[in-house]
């Protein structure tokens, strides 16, 4: 129980982290602080994968 | 000059896009991702303000918090995951002046980074005065005429509760934890943490149109007491 605690603090602190890198990738770009580029949105779509996969695994664990 | 601000986050991608913004908004700014790195920075060149995160590689950012309130305060935001409401009030309890919950807009960040300069400064400005008169709504305490008014008229104050209010006017808006009051009166023994709760009992009997419900003297369940600026 303790280690599925542990795991979940982990995940919702992972996913509050990549979801800040989305937003403020997002924000820098549409604030001119950071330039448009294709390597900015490659990242941007993989950080976003990255959090759906850890959605996905929070829920089915919590389904169990 | 600049103002000097430390980015402390592991995340390089969130501590450079926060960094970029700081440096467009023309303030000087620094990074660290560990709280070795830190507390290194913060020793060679003494920031004005510190972002700091919590979970941190080496350790936690409270770490960081701990050990540079020992040599000095240095204002502090804490960026903390909504998981951890517990942190934010450790955090709070440990001298931090704000936190910022993530997922967070970096424009935001950078505004609360502005107020809390502002506020800062106006303490500061009013330190220096002193006899500074501090004003609240309806509300005023002369500190050289060691005076309390509401809406004009003289309130009788007992000298503790007197230094207390004073000591909240000077810090309106922001949060104190009962040890952090304790210390900051330099108390000579006169107010004890259990005392405290009463003294402000006293006073919001004095000062508030609805002691019930306070409006000025609020307090901040778990953390402490603020005199609220209201609007």
């Amino acid at each position: 129980m303790d280690d599925r605690r542990a795991a979940m603090k982990k995940a919702r602190h992972d996913l509050g982290n990549l979801l800040t890198i989305a937003q403020a990738s997002v924000e820098g770009m549409l604030d001119g602080v950071a330039p448009v580029t294709e390597a900015r949105l490659k990242r941007l779509r993989e950080v976003l994968a990255q959090a759906g996969e850890l959605v996905d695994d929070a829920m089915s664990q919590s389904s169990e | 000059m600049a103002k000097r601000v430390l980015v402390v986050e592991d995340e390089p991608e969130i501590r450079d896009v926060l960094e970029d913004y700081l440096r467009k908004e023309t303030y000087d700014a620094a990074g660290a991702g560990t709280v070795e790195a830190a507390l290194a920075e913060i020793e060679q060149r003494p920031p004005d303000l510190v972002l700091l995160d919590i979970g941190l590689p080496d350790g936690s950012g409270f770490d960081v918090l701990r050990k540079t309130n020992e040599l000095r305060r240095i204002p502090t935001i804490v960026l903390t995951t909504r998981s951890e409401e517990v942190d934010r009030i450790v955090g709070l309890e440990l001298g931090a002046d704000d936190y910022i919950a993530k997922p967070f807009s970096p424009r935001e960040v950078i505004a609360r980074i502005r107020a809390l300069f502002r506020r800062l400064d106006a303490v500061a400005a009013t330190a220096e005065l002193p006899g500074a008169v501090h004003r609240v709504r309806d509300l005023e305490i002369n500190e050289a005429a060691h005076e309390v008014r509401v809406q004009g008229k003289v309130i009788e104050v007992r000298p503790a509760e007197f230094r207390i209010l004073a000591l909240l006017a000077r810090h309106a808006g922001q949060v104190l934890s009962r040890p952090q009051m304790l210390d900051l009166l330099h108390d000579d023994g006169s107010i004890f943490e259990r005392t405290l709760d009463r003294h402000i009992n006293h006073l919001r009997h004095k000062i508030e149109p609805n002691p019930e419900t306070p409006t000025y003297l609020v307090t901040v369940y778990g953390v402490g007491y603020k005199l609220d600026p209201g609007t």
